[in-house]
Protein backbone atom coordinates (compact mmCIF):
# COMPACT_ATOMS: atom_id res chain seq x y z
CA UNK A 1 0.00 0.00 0.00
CA UNK A 2 2.88 2.85 1.06
CA UNK A 3 4.67 1.64 -2.22
CA UNK A 4 1.53 2.63 -4.49
CA UNK A 5 0.58 5.36 -2.60
CA UNK A 6 4.57 6.47 -3.01
CA UNK A 7 3.87 6.07 -7.00
CA UNK A 8 1.17 8.29 -7.40
CA UNK A 9 2.08 11.12 -5.28
CA UNK A 10 5.76 11.06 -7.57
CA UNK A 11 3.50 11.37 -10.40
CA UNK A 12 1.61 14.65 -8.71
CA UNK A 13 5.15 16.08 -8.38
CA UNK A 14 7.51 14.86 -10.74
CA UNK A 15 11.45 15.62 -9.60
CA UNK A 16 13.77 17.58 -11.14
CA UNK A 17 14.58 16.74 -14.67
CA UNK A 18 18.26 16.24 -16.08
CA UNK A 19 19.12 16.95 -19.56
CA UNK A 20 21.92 14.45 -20.68
CA UNK A 21 23.79 14.17 -23.85
CA UNK A 22 25.19 10.85 -24.95
CA UNK A 23 28.05 9.94 -26.65
CA UNK A 24 26.40 9.70 -30.04
CA UNK A 25 25.03 12.93 -29.14
CA UNK A 26 21.68 12.22 -28.48
CA UNK A 27 20.24 14.41 -25.69
CA UNK A 28 18.02 12.64 -23.35
CA UNK A 29 15.39 13.95 -20.78
CA UNK A 30 15.88 11.89 -17.50
CA UNK A 31 13.68 12.24 -14.66
CA UNK A 32 15.44 12.17 -11.00
CA UNK A 33 14.70 10.92 -7.57
CA UNK A 34 16.34 13.66 -5.19
CA UNK A 35 18.09 11.86 -2.26
CA UNK A 36 19.92 9.43 -5.76
CA UNK A 37 23.04 10.23 -6.65
CA UNK A 38 23.15 11.71 -10.47
CA UNK A 39 24.95 8.67 -11.11
CA UNK A 40 22.09 6.41 -9.95
CA UNK A 41 19.76 8.16 -11.80
CA UNK A 42 21.63 8.41 -14.96
CA UNK A 43 22.70 4.93 -15.00
CA UNK A 44 19.05 3.23 -13.84
CA UNK A 45 16.44 6.08 -14.73
CA UNK A 46 18.22 7.02 -17.76
CA UNK A 47 19.43 4.10 -18.81
CA UNK A 48 22.29 5.80 -19.94
CA UNK A 49 25.59 4.02 -20.79
CA UNK A 50 27.28 5.09 -17.43
CA UNK A 51 29.43 1.76 -16.09
CA UNK A 52 29.94 3.00 -12.31
CA UNK A 53 32.63 0.26 -11.93
CA UNK A 54 33.29 0.68 -8.21
CA UNK A 55 29.45 1.38 -7.75
CA UNK A 56 29.86 4.89 -6.31
CA UNK A 57 32.80 4.72 -3.99
CA UNK A 58 34.77 7.53 -5.50
CA UNK A 59 37.41 5.22 -6.70
CA UNK A 60 36.69 4.54 -10.53
CA UNK A 61 36.43 7.56 -12.90
CA UNK A 62 33.60 5.43 -14.82
CA UNK A 63 30.69 8.15 -14.43
CA UNK A 64 32.66 10.73 -15.80
CA UNK A 65 30.57 13.80 -17.46
CA UNK A 66 31.12 16.88 -18.44
CA UNK A 67 28.31 19.39 -16.60
CA UNK A 68 27.25 22.45 -18.63
CA UNK A 69 29.13 25.65 -17.74
CA UNK A 70 26.81 27.36 -16.15
CA UNK A 71 25.38 24.38 -13.61
CA UNK A 72 29.13 24.32 -12.42
CA UNK A 73 28.85 26.80 -9.64
CA UNK A 74 25.67 25.80 -8.76
CA UNK A 75 26.72 21.95 -8.14
CA UNK A 76 28.03 20.45 -4.64
CA UNK A 77 32.16 21.78 -4.32
CA UNK A 78 34.31 18.80 -5.33
CA UNK A 79 36.01 16.53 -2.55
CA UNK A 80 39.66 16.36 -2.81
CA UNK A 81 38.86 12.61 -3.64
CA UNK A 82 37.12 13.29 -6.87
CA UNK A 83 39.46 15.87 -7.96
CA UNK A 84 42.64 12.96 -7.36
CA UNK A 85 40.51 10.59 -9.88
CA UNK A 86 39.76 13.63 -12.17
CA UNK A 87 43.80 14.34 -12.20
CA UNK A 88 44.00 11.24 -13.40
CA UNK A 89 42.30 11.40 -16.50
CA UNK A 90 43.17 12.28 -20.17
CA UNK A 91 40.13 13.78 -21.27
CA UNK A 92 39.31 15.68 -17.80
CA UNK A 93 38.02 19.35 -18.88
CA UNK A 94 37.81 21.94 -16.41
CA UNK A 95 34.16 20.62 -16.34
CA UNK A 96 34.06 17.41 -15.52
CA UNK A 97 32.74 16.01 -12.61
CA UNK A 98 32.00 12.72 -11.19
CA UNK A 99 28.02 12.11 -11.04
CA UNK A 100 28.56 9.70 -7.95
CA UNK A 101 29.68 12.79 -6.16
CA UNK A 102 26.46 14.89 -7.16
CA UNK A 103 23.38 13.95 -4.75
CA UNK A 104 20.02 15.01 -6.54
CA UNK A 105 18.44 17.80 -5.63
CA UNK A 106 14.92 19.59 -6.52
CA UNK A 107 17.66 22.67 -7.50
CA UNK A 108 19.07 20.46 -9.93
CA UNK A 109 16.17 20.86 -12.37
CA UNK A 110 17.02 21.52 -15.70
CA UNK A 111 20.82 20.22 -15.06
CA UNK A 112 22.37 19.89 -18.29
CA UNK A 113 25.47 17.60 -18.78
CA UNK A 114 27.19 15.50 -21.58
CA UNK A 115 28.85 11.92 -20.70
CA UNK A 116 32.59 11.69 -21.48
CA UNK A 117 33.95 9.07 -23.38
CA UNK A 118 35.24 5.84 -21.79
CA UNK A 119 38.79 5.73 -20.47
CA UNK B 1 31.96 -33.95 -12.37
CA UNK B 2 30.09 -34.65 -9.46
CA UNK B 3 31.72 -36.16 -6.60
CA UNK B 4 29.43 -37.95 -4.01
CA UNK B 5 30.57 -37.82 -0.06
CA UNK B 6 27.08 -38.49 1.47
CA UNK B 7 28.62 -38.48 4.72
CA UNK B 8 29.89 -35.51 5.05
CA UNK B 9 27.15 -33.87 3.47
CA UNK B 10 24.80 -35.42 5.93
CA UNK B 11 26.63 -34.30 9.12
CA UNK B 12 26.97 -30.90 7.82
CA UNK B 13 23.03 -30.41 7.03
CA UNK B 14 22.39 -31.26 10.45
CA UNK B 15 25.31 -29.08 11.91
CA UNK B 16 23.94 -26.23 9.95
CA UNK B 17 20.45 -26.92 8.85
CA UNK B 18 20.57 -26.31 5.62
CA UNK B 19 17.47 -26.69 2.99
CA UNK B 20 18.85 -29.70 1.56
CA UNK B 21 17.75 -28.94 -1.87
CA UNK B 22 19.91 -25.68 -2.77
CA UNK B 23 22.97 -28.33 -1.98
CA UNK B 24 24.96 -29.10 -4.66
CA UNK B 25 27.80 -32.11 -4.61
CA UNK B 26 30.18 -30.85 -5.81
CA UNK B 27 33.98 -30.61 -5.75
CA UNK B 28 35.29 -27.07 -6.30
CA UNK B 29 38.93 -28.24 -6.35
CA UNK B 30 38.40 -31.32 -9.13
CA UNK B 31 40.16 -30.67 -11.79
CA UNK B 32 36.47 -32.36 -13.92
CA UNK B 33 35.29 -29.30 -12.93
CA UNK B 34 37.88 -27.21 -14.83
CA UNK B 35 37.76 -28.85 -17.82
CA UNK B 36 34.16 -29.02 -17.94
CA UNK B 37 33.02 -25.30 -16.89
CA UNK B 38 31.11 -24.72 -20.06
CA UNK B 39 28.65 -27.06 -19.93
CA UNK B 40 28.69 -26.85 -15.87
CA UNK B 41 28.51 -22.97 -15.40
CA UNK B 42 26.00 -22.26 -17.56
CA UNK B 43 23.62 -24.04 -15.30
CA UNK B 44 24.81 -22.26 -12.52
CA UNK B 45 24.14 -18.91 -14.26
CA UNK B 46 20.05 -20.10 -13.86
CA UNK B 47 20.51 -21.24 -10.25
CA UNK B 48 19.60 -19.59 -7.20
CA UNK B 49 22.82 -19.41 -5.14
CA UNK B 50 23.47 -22.69 -3.66
CA UNK B 51 25.29 -24.14 -1.06
CA UNK B 52 28.37 -26.51 -1.70
CA UNK B 53 30.16 -28.28 1.15
CA UNK B 54 33.95 -28.03 1.34
CA UNK B 55 35.72 -29.50 4.49
CA UNK B 56 32.58 -30.12 6.19
CA UNK B 57 31.77 -26.03 5.47
CA UNK B 58 29.19 -24.89 3.79
CA UNK B 59 29.82 -22.20 0.90
CA UNK B 60 27.15 -20.57 -0.90
CA UNK B 61 28.14 -20.31 -4.72
CA UNK B 62 26.81 -17.61 -6.66
CA UNK B 63 26.48 -17.91 -10.45
CA UNK B 64 23.38 -15.53 -11.42
CA UNK B 65 24.46 -12.26 -12.84
CA UNK B 66 21.99 -9.86 -10.62
CA UNK B 67 23.09 -11.98 -7.57
CA UNK B 68 26.44 -11.31 -8.34
CA UNK B 69 25.80 -7.41 -8.62
CA UNK B 70 24.08 -7.78 -5.51
CA UNK B 71 26.85 -8.98 -3.37
CA UNK B 72 29.34 -7.28 -5.04
CA UNK B 73 27.53 -3.75 -4.11
CA UNK B 74 26.43 -4.77 -0.89
CA UNK B 75 29.33 -3.68 1.62
CA UNK B 76 27.43 -3.37 4.26
CA UNK B 77 26.16 -7.01 4.44
CA UNK B 78 29.18 -8.98 3.11
CA UNK B 79 32.94 -8.14 4.09
CA UNK B 80 36.47 -9.24 1.95
CA UNK B 81 38.16 -9.68 5.56
CA UNK B 82 39.00 -13.19 6.62
CA UNK B 83 36.75 -14.25 9.70
CA UNK B 84 39.67 -14.94 12.61
CA UNK B 85 38.54 -18.64 13.37
CA UNK B 86 39.21 -21.78 13.00
CA UNK B 87 38.74 -23.90 9.63
CA UNK B 88 39.07 -20.04 8.32
CA UNK B 89 43.00 -20.33 7.81
CA UNK B 90 42.61 -21.76 3.66
CA UNK B 91 41.04 -18.72 2.92
CA UNK B 92 44.10 -16.49 4.19
CA UNK B 93 45.53 -17.29 0.44
CA UNK B 94 48.85 -14.76 0.66
CA UNK B 95 50.42 -16.33 3.75
CA UNK B 96 49.43 -13.72 6.29
CA UNK B 97 49.86 -10.27 3.41
CA UNK B 98 47.13 -8.00 3.79
CA UNK B 99 46.12 -7.90 0.45
CA UNK B 100 43.95 -5.03 -0.42
CA UNK B 101 41.16 -7.43 -1.78
CA UNK B 102 40.88 -8.27 2.26
CA UNK B 103 40.78 -5.22 3.49
CA UNK B 104 37.52 -3.13 3.82
CA UNK B 105 35.76 0.17 5.14
CA UNK B 106 38.13 3.45 5.87
CA UNK B 107 41.62 1.15 5.86
CA UNK B 108 40.20 0.00 2.21
CA UNK B 109 39.32 3.30 1.03
CA UNK B 110 42.80 4.91 2.52
CA UNK B 111 45.35 2.92 1.03
CA UNK B 112 43.34 2.16 -2.22
CA UNK B 113 43.27 5.77 -2.79
CA UNK B 114 47.12 6.02 -2.25
CA UNK B 115 47.75 3.21 -5.01
CA UNK B 116 45.01 4.79 -7.19
CA UNK B 117 47.41 7.63 -9.20
CA UNK B 118 49.63 5.11 -10.46
CA UNK B 119 47.02 2.81 -12.07
CA UNK B 120 44.99 6.12 -13.62
CA UNK B 121 44.89 6.99 -17.72
CA UNK B 122 46.96 8.90 -17.52
CA UNK B 123 50.12 7.05 -16.08
CA UNK B 124 49.27 4.15 -18.21
CA UNK B 125 49.53 5.96 -20.92
CA UNK B 126 53.07 7.70 -20.12
CA UNK B 127 53.86 3.44 -20.54
CA UNK B 128 52.33 2.72 -23.78
CA UNK B 129 55.63 2.93 -26.07
CA UNK B 130 57.44 1.36 -23.02
CA UNK B 131 54.78 -1.56 -23.48
CA UNK B 132 54.96 -2.02 -26.95
CA UNK B 133 58.59 -2.07 -27.04
CA UNK B 134 58.69 -4.94 -24.40
CA UNK B 135 56.28 -6.96 -26.15
CA UNK B 136 58.33 -6.38 -29.41
CA UNK B 137 61.49 -7.65 -27.87
CA UNK B 138 58.94 -10.77 -26.75
CA UNK B 139 57.90 -11.60 -29.91
CA UNK B 140 61.26 -11.02 -31.45
CA UNK B 141 62.41 -13.99 -29.19
CA UNK B 142 59.36 -16.30 -30.26
CA UNK B 143 60.27 -15.44 -34.25
CA UNK B 144 63.92 -16.72 -33.51
CA UNK B 145 62.81 -19.72 -32.29
CA UNK B 146 60.88 -20.87 -35.03
CA UNK B 147 57.26 -20.48 -36.48
CA UNK B 148 55.69 -22.76 -34.17
CA UNK B 149 55.55 -21.44 -30.43
CA UNK B 150 53.49 -22.34 -26.91
CA UNK B 151 51.58 -19.31 -26.83
CA UNK B 152 50.83 -19.62 -22.84
CA UNK B 153 54.67 -19.91 -21.70
CA UNK B 154 56.11 -17.83 -24.62
CA UNK B 155 53.33 -14.89 -24.43
CA UNK B 156 50.44 -15.33 -22.53
CA UNK B 157 52.42 -15.65 -19.00
CA UNK B 158 55.07 -13.35 -19.30
CA UNK B 159 53.52 -10.40 -21.01
CA UNK B 160 52.87 -8.50 -17.77
CA UNK B 161 56.35 -9.77 -16.55
CA UNK B 162 57.48 -7.61 -19.59
CA UNK B 163 55.06 -4.53 -18.51
CA UNK B 164 54.38 -4.42 -15.12
CA UNK B 165 56.82 -6.13 -13.31
CA UNK B 166 59.91 -4.80 -15.85
CA UNK B 167 58.93 -1.50 -17.07
CA UNK B 168 56.50 -0.52 -14.26
CA UNK B 169 57.90 -1.42 -10.79
CA UNK B 170 61.44 -1.48 -12.57
CA UNK B 171 62.57 -4.90 -10.85
CA UNK B 172 66.02 -6.72 -12.63
CA UNK B 173 65.56 -9.82 -14.10
CA UNK B 174 66.88 -11.89 -11.60
CA UNK B 175 64.11 -9.79 -9.28
CA UNK B 176 61.59 -10.75 -11.75
CA UNK B 177 62.48 -14.80 -11.55
CA UNK B 178 62.17 -14.80 -7.68
CA UNK B 179 58.63 -13.66 -7.98
CA UNK B 180 57.56 -16.29 -10.74
CA UNK B 181 59.01 -18.68 -8.36
CA UNK B 182 56.65 -17.32 -6.11
CA UNK B 183 53.72 -17.46 -8.60
CA UNK B 184 54.63 -20.99 -9.36
CA UNK B 185 54.10 -22.42 -5.95
CA UNK B 186 50.78 -20.00 -4.72
CA UNK B 187 48.14 -21.98 -6.52
CA UNK B 188 49.17 -25.36 -4.38
CA UNK B 189 48.64 -23.26 -1.13
CA UNK B 190 44.76 -23.08 -2.36
CA UNK B 191 44.48 -26.95 -2.51
CA UNK B 192 46.02 -27.40 1.22
CA UNK B 193 43.71 -28.15 3.77
CA UNK B 194 42.78 -26.56 6.79
CA UNK B 195 45.38 -27.59 10.43
CA UNK B 196 47.74 -28.69 7.39
CA UNK B 197 50.80 -26.75 7.41
CA UNK B 198 51.67 -24.65 3.96
CA UNK B 199 54.13 -27.31 1.70
CA UNK B 200 57.65 -26.15 2.02
CA UNK B 201 58.34 -25.13 -1.18
CA UNK B 202 55.60 -22.66 -1.13
CA UNK B 203 57.03 -21.11 2.47
CA UNK B 204 60.49 -21.10 1.19
CA UNK B 205 59.41 -19.16 -2.23
CA UNK B 206 57.09 -16.85 -0.49
CA UNK B 207 59.96 -15.84 2.05
CA UNK B 208 62.53 -15.22 -0.47
CA UNK B 209 60.37 -13.04 -2.54
CA UNK B 210 59.05 -11.26 1.27
CA UNK B 211 63.00 -10.76 1.39
CA UNK B 212 63.11 -9.19 -1.98
CA UNK B 213 60.38 -7.31 -1.95
CA UNK B 214 62.18 -5.63 1.15
CA UNK B 215 65.45 -4.84 -0.68
CA UNK B 216 63.79 -2.99 -3.34
CA UNK B 217 61.85 -0.76 -0.99
CA UNK B 218 64.94 -0.02 0.53
CA UNK B 219 66.71 0.64 -2.54
CA UNK B 220 64.05 2.74 -3.87
CA UNK B 221 63.53 4.43 -0.84
CA UNK B 222 67.39 5.63 -1.06
CA UNK B 223 67.42 6.12 -4.40
CA UNK B 224 63.50 7.41 -5.94
CA UNK B 225 62.71 6.58 -9.17
CA UNK B 226 60.02 6.61 -12.02
CA UNK B 227 58.58 3.38 -10.85
CA UNK B 228 55.70 1.95 -9.27
CA UNK B 229 57.21 1.09 -6.02
CA UNK B 230 58.85 4.61 -6.32
CA UNK B 231 55.59 6.24 -6.77
CA UNK B 232 53.56 4.14 -3.95
CA UNK B 233 56.88 5.43 -1.25
CA UNK B 234 56.23 8.65 -1.87
CA UNK B 235 52.26 8.57 -2.17
CA UNK B 236 51.01 11.45 0.53
CA UNK B 237 47.12 11.83 1.62
CA UNK B 238 47.56 14.81 3.68
CA UNK B 239 50.89 13.76 5.25
CA UNK B 240 49.13 9.69 5.45
CA UNK B 241 51.46 7.46 4.14
CA UNK B 242 52.15 3.57 3.28
CA UNK B 243 53.85 2.06 5.98
CA UNK B 244 56.64 -0.64 5.06
CA UNK B 245 53.94 -2.87 6.38
CA UNK B 246 51.33 -1.66 3.58
CA UNK B 247 53.88 -1.07 0.57
CA UNK B 248 55.25 -4.53 1.51
CA UNK B 249 52.05 -6.59 1.22
CA UNK B 250 50.60 -3.75 -1.29
CA UNK B 251 53.70 -4.24 -3.99
CA UNK B 252 53.17 -8.27 -3.05
CA UNK B 253 49.77 -7.86 -4.36
CA UNK B 254 49.96 -6.13 -7.19
CA UNK B 255 52.57 -8.54 -8.75
CA UNK B 256 50.82 -11.44 -7.32
CA UNK B 257 47.41 -10.30 -8.55
CA UNK B 258 48.82 -9.25 -11.91
CA UNK B 259 50.27 -12.35 -12.38
CA UNK B 260 47.82 -14.40 -12.30
CA UNK B 261 44.91 -12.37 -13.56
CA UNK B 262 46.34 -11.41 -16.89
CA UNK B 263 47.88 -15.06 -17.30
CA UNK B 264 44.22 -16.31 -17.41
CA UNK B 265 42.76 -12.99 -19.58
CA UNK B 266 46.09 -12.91 -21.96
CA UNK B 267 44.85 -16.97 -22.55
CA UNK B 268 41.36 -16.18 -23.11
CA UNK B 269 42.32 -13.39 -25.26
CA UNK B 270 44.61 -15.23 -27.79
CA UNK B 271 42.24 -18.31 -27.41
CA UNK B 272 39.19 -16.54 -27.97
CA UNK B 273 40.50 -14.54 -30.99
CA UNK B 274 42.62 -17.34 -32.78
CA UNK B 275 39.41 -19.63 -32.42
CA UNK B 276 37.31 -17.77 -34.51
CA UNK B 277 38.96 -16.65 -37.22
CA UNK B 278 36.52 -14.69 -39.19
CA UNK B 279 35.82 -12.34 -36.54
CA UNK B 280 39.90 -12.41 -36.17
CA UNK B 281 40.19 -11.13 -39.94
CA UNK B 282 37.38 -8.74 -39.34
CA UNK B 283 39.08 -7.23 -36.24
CA UNK B 284 42.58 -7.10 -38.34
CA UNK B 285 40.88 -4.74 -41.33
CA UNK B 286 39.39 -2.47 -38.44
CA UNK B 287 40.98 -2.19 -35.46
CA UNK B 288 38.80 0.02 -33.43
CA UNK B 289 37.26 -3.54 -32.89
CA UNK B 290 39.83 -3.91 -30.62
CA UNK B 291 38.91 -3.22 -27.26
CA UNK B 292 34.76 -4.80 -27.82
CA UNK B 293 36.74 -8.05 -28.81
CA UNK B 294 38.73 -7.97 -26.09
CA UNK B 295 35.41 -7.64 -23.68
CA UNK B 296 33.91 -10.76 -25.70
CA UNK B 297 37.12 -12.78 -25.32
CA UNK B 298 37.27 -11.64 -21.43
CA UNK B 299 33.07 -12.72 -21.50
CA UNK B 300 33.60 -16.01 -23.15
CA UNK B 301 37.11 -17.39 -22.00
CA UNK B 302 36.67 -18.02 -18.38
CA UNK B 303 39.23 -15.09 -17.52
CA UNK B 304 38.36 -14.57 -13.85
CA UNK B 305 37.87 -18.34 -13.06
CA UNK B 306 34.74 -20.16 -11.96
CA UNK B 307 34.68 -18.95 -8.09
CA UNK B 308 36.34 -15.94 -6.86
CA UNK B 309 38.24 -15.13 -4.06
CA UNK B 310 35.20 -15.67 -0.79
CA UNK B 311 33.48 -12.89 0.60
CA UNK B 312 32.00 -13.57 4.14
CA UNK B 313 28.45 -12.91 5.42
CA UNK B 314 28.89 -10.40 8.47
CA UNK B 315 24.68 -11.36 9.07
CA UNK B 316 21.88 -13.94 8.91
CA UNK B 317 20.65 -12.87 5.33
CA UNK B 318 18.35 -14.32 2.28
CA UNK B 319 19.85 -13.39 -1.34
CA UNK B 320 18.21 -15.02 -4.40
CA UNK B 321 15.66 -16.97 -2.31
CA UNK B 322 18.77 -18.45 -0.16
CA UNK B 323 19.65 -18.38 3.27
CA UNK B 324 23.10 -17.22 4.21
CA UNK B 325 24.02 -17.05 7.55
CA UNK B 326 27.05 -14.81 9.30
CA UNK B 327 30.22 -16.12 8.82
CA UNK B 328 29.24 -18.03 5.81
CA UNK B 329 31.71 -18.22 2.48
CA UNK B 330 30.24 -16.39 -0.21
CA UNK B 331 31.73 -17.20 -3.89
CA UNK B 332 30.91 -15.64 -6.91
CA UNK B 333 31.86 -17.46 -10.29
CA UNK B 334 32.59 -14.96 -12.22
CA UNK B 335 32.50 -17.05 -15.59
CA UNK B 336 28.75 -18.49 -14.56
CA UNK B 337 28.16 -14.76 -14.62
CA UNK B 338 29.04 -14.37 -18.14
CA UNK B 339 27.03 -17.37 -19.33
CA UNK B 340 23.85 -15.51 -17.44
CA UNK B 341 21.54 -15.57 -20.49
CA UNK B 342 19.55 -12.59 -18.81
CA UNK B 343 22.35 -10.46 -19.44
CA UNK B 344 24.34 -11.72 -22.24
CA UNK B 345 21.93 -13.48 -24.78
CA UNK B 346 22.96 -17.02 -26.55
CA UNK B 347 25.86 -16.28 -24.30
CA UNK B 348 28.34 -19.66 -25.49
CA UNK B 349 28.21 -17.60 -28.81
CA UNK B 350 30.99 -15.89 -29.12
CA UNK B 351 30.79 -12.82 -30.87
CA UNK B 352 33.01 -9.70 -30.76
CA UNK B 353 30.29 -7.47 -32.28
CA UNK B 354 28.17 -8.46 -28.64
CA UNK B 355 30.34 -5.43 -27.14
CA UNK B 356 29.57 -6.89 -23.96
CA UNK B 357 29.19 -4.09 -21.14
CA UNK B 358 29.87 -4.24 -17.38
CA UNK B 359 31.07 -7.71 -17.35
CA UNK B 360 32.26 -8.90 -14.07
CA UNK B 361 36.11 -10.17 -14.65
CA UNK B 362 37.09 -7.73 -12.92
CA UNK B 363 34.60 -7.49 -10.12
CA UNK B 364 32.55 -4.63 -9.28
CA UNK B 365 32.12 -2.11 -6.51
CA UNK B 366 34.84 -1.15 -4.23
CA UNK B 367 36.99 -3.72 -4.53
CA UNK B 368 36.53 -3.57 -8.50
CA UNK B 369 40.05 -4.28 -9.85
CA UNK B 370 42.38 -1.70 -9.35
CA UNK B 371 44.80 -2.87 -12.34
CA UNK B 372 41.75 -3.33 -14.74
CA UNK B 373 43.23 -0.66 -17.37
CA UNK B 374 46.37 -2.02 -17.12
CA UNK B 375 45.50 -5.12 -18.02
CA UNK B 376 43.45 -4.17 -20.89
CA UNK B 377 45.91 -1.87 -21.98
CA UNK B 378 48.35 -4.84 -21.71
CA UNK B 379 46.33 -7.42 -23.72
CA UNK B 380 45.40 -4.59 -26.17
CA UNK B 381 49.17 -3.85 -27.13
CA UNK B 382 49.48 -7.56 -27.11
CA UNK B 383 46.97 -8.19 -29.82
CA UNK B 384 47.64 -5.08 -31.57
CA UNK B 385 51.43 -6.78 -31.98
CA UNK B 386 50.43 -9.94 -33.30
CA UNK B 387 47.79 -8.50 -35.57
CA UNK B 388 50.27 -5.97 -36.74
CA UNK B 389 53.36 -8.14 -37.01
CA UNK B 390 52.11 -11.38 -37.90
CA UNK B 391 48.88 -11.07 -39.64
CA UNK B 392 48.81 -14.79 -40.97
CA UNK B 393 49.15 -15.81 -37.13
CA UNK B 394 46.40 -18.77 -35.98
CA UNK B 395 46.00 -22.04 -33.66
CA UNK B 396 48.27 -24.36 -34.91
CA UNK B 397 45.25 -26.75 -34.75
CA UNK B 398 41.74 -24.83 -35.79
CA UNK B 399 39.71 -26.40 -33.48
CA UNK B 400 41.73 -27.11 -30.21
CA UNK B 401 40.35 -27.38 -26.96
CA UNK B 402 42.67 -25.85 -24.41
CA UNK B 403 43.17 -28.30 -20.76
CA UNK B 404 42.51 -25.90 -18.01
CA UNK B 405 45.00 -25.93 -15.17
CA UNK B 406 45.90 -23.03 -11.99
CA UNK B 407 44.57 -22.60 -8.84
CA UNK B 408 41.22 -23.36 -6.89
CA UNK B 409 38.93 -21.38 -8.95
CA UNK B 410 41.10 -20.37 -12.08
CA UNK B 411 40.90 -21.32 -15.17
CA UNK B 412 44.15 -21.13 -16.93
CA UNK B 413 44.94 -22.61 -20.14
CA UNK B 414 47.91 -25.08 -19.75
CA UNK B 415 49.12 -24.76 -23.49
CA UNK B 416 47.57 -22.97 -26.81
CA UNK B 417 49.78 -24.40 -29.64
CA UNK B 418 50.40 -21.33 -32.28
CA UNK B 419 52.30 -20.47 -35.47
CA UNK B 420 53.23 -17.03 -36.46
CA UNK B 421 52.78 -17.80 -40.03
Amino acid sequence: MTAARAEVIGEKSPGPVIIATDREGRRHRVEAVPGKSLMLTLKYEGRLEIEAACGGNCECATCHVYVDDEWLDRLPAQREEEMELLDGLLYAKPNSRLTCQIPVEASLDGLSLTLAPPE
Amino acid sequence: VIRLRRTEVTETVAAYQLDRSKIVDIDLASLELKQNFRTVLPEWAKRPPFYVIVDGQPQVIIGRYEDAREIFLDTERFTNVVPKAPGFEKFDKFMGVRTLAQMDGEAHSRVRRLMTPAFSPRSLAGFEAQFKRAIDVLLDGIEADGVEFEAMSRYASVLIHETLMLEMVGLSREQKDVFLEMHRQIPKTTYTKPGEPFPAECVAAFDAATEMIHSIIAERRANPGRDLVSALIQARDEGDRLSDKELFDQTFTVCAAALAGTTTGAGATLYGMYRHPDQLEEVQRDRGLVPQAIEECLRWAGTAGYVTFARFAVEDLVLGGTEIYAGMPVRISPQATSFDETRFPDPQRFDIHRNPKEILAFGLGAHHCLGHRLARMTLRIALERLLDRYPKAGLVEPDFVPRYVGAVGELRIAELPMRLY
